[in-house]
């Protein structure tokens, strides 16, 4: 099974990236195999929609398990409608402990996205004020 | 001739100095482009005749005949139609969509995906006595007010004398459609760092459009120059005042603007006007 995972660094010691859409790396890890792969998140800067892009490359690559901190509204409707199941890492983790974690049944399930007013305290950035 | 009443920065005083206006030189017309925020009715108190609907068109999935290839996804700017492939679903998100049309257009699969309208605000029309009243109501959440500020621009009777379009604030796309269709632009302004910041990229806009314009200062105190000092280094003038006064301020809380007061002054302001475009 294929674990998709937002992370702050491209290796398995990096922490878990909090931000969903905004992640800094991307972490894909197969637990069959052991192997990983990570790619910088190619839609951390972009201006709006950034959460529905990263949850459709958990659903493209085939993940059926996402471990992030918080999960937006569109990202969240994205991954529940495309079968992928949501779950926080507690803050501070790193990608193994997570892993771990979670094939340990010690992750909690996510089962609401934060709305975008909290996403907005918690991270807040600029609002593409209409092009 | 129509006019219309800018400013870069909000709270400047825009439909103030646009009610006012517009009463003053009646008969008129007073069109609020301000779709996101619609206030001009608060003053002149209009009497609605006509309300009509503004909707665009969004894209819609026939289950049936959807490959589910993904394409329209793919190619959507805005990232609002999602393919879930292995699923074999498909999401719309219609505050993100700018009904641009392109996943219609790339579309390989006849009939799969087609377009239905989809009501995104209004545009009401009426009177405040001899003042003609229009005002467009964009609904909360939508992505952008350019379309119905263009519909609601192009609702105004080319043979109407004297228009009054009182602007979204800021210098962006709404700003832009809305000056663009303007004979005269006048920038409303106060005294203070960010109104005269925010001003001068109002300046910047409205010159790169090439539209002839003039600055009129609100909060008017005469021992404040900073405006006209900014005017007087880029040569642009200031063609009318509002006095900083409690008792405009007190009125405004209520809904009230002193309408007689400026009546006079301000016919002359559009005479002048009207001597500058010709």
């Amino acid at each position: 099974m294929k674990i998709f995972i937002t992370s702050t660094g491209d290796k398995l010691d990096s922490k878990v990236d909090p931000k969903f859409g905004r992640c800094d790396y991307l972490i894909i890890y197969d637990t069959e195999t052991k192997d990983f792969e990570a790619k910088e998140n190619p839609y951390k800067t972009g201006q709006s929609s950034v959460g529905i892009s990263v949850a459709q490359m958990a659903i493209n690559n085939g993940c059926p398990v996402a471990i992030s901190g918080n999960f937006g509204p569109n990202a969240f409707r994205v991954l529940s409608e495309g079968e992928v199941k949501t779950y926080k890492a507690k803050d501070g983790m790193t990608i193994k402990e997570a892993i771990d974690a979670f094939l340990k049944g010690e992750l909690e399930p996510v089962k609401s996205p934060v709305s975008h007013e909290q996403a907005e305290k918690i991270y807040p950035h600029h609002h593409h004020h209409d092009d | 001739m129509k006019i219309a009443i800018a400013s870069g920065k909000g709270g400047t005083g825009k439909t103030t100095f646009a009610t006012l206006f517009a009463y003053a030189i009646r008969p008129s017309v007073y069109v609020d482009a301000d779709v996101e925020e619609p206030n001009g009715h608060i003053f002149l108190k209009p009497e609605i005749k006509e309300e009509k609907e503004f909707s665009e068109l969004v894209p819609k999935i026939i289950d049936e005949k959807c490959t589910f290839c993904g394409i329209c996804a793919d190619e959507c700017p805005y990232k609002a139609l999602v393919i879930l492939k292995p699923t074999k679903k498909w999401l719309f998100f219609p505050e993100l969509c700018h009904s641009c049309g392109i996943c219609a257009y790339v579309c390989p699969v006849e009939g799969a995906l087609i377009e239905v309208p989809r009501k995104k605000g209004v545009i009401r029309k009426g009177s405040a006595g001899e003042v003609k009243f229009m005002e467009g109501i964009l609904n909360l959440g939508e992505p952008t007010p350019v379309p119905l500020i263009s519909s609601l621009l192009r609702e105004i009777d080319d043979n109407e004398e004297k228009v009054i379009i009182d602007a979204p604030p800021g210098t962006s796309c709404p700003v832009v459609e809305t000056l663009s269709s303007s004979d005269f632009v006048l920038l409303v302004s106060e005294p203070t760092p960010f109104g005269i910041y925010d001003l001068s990229l109002a300046v910047e806009l409205t010159r790169d459009l090439k539209k002839p314009f003039a600055i009129v200062e609100n909060k008017y105190n005469p021992d404040n120059h900073s405006l006209e000092e900014y005017a007087k280094k880029e040569n642009i003038e200031i063609l009318y005042r509002l006095p900083f006064e409690e008792e405009i301020a007190k009125s405004y809380s209520k809904g009230e603007l002193p309408f007689e007061r400026f009546e006079k002054s301000l016919r002359e302001l559009y005479e002048e006007i009207k001597r500058r475009v010709k």
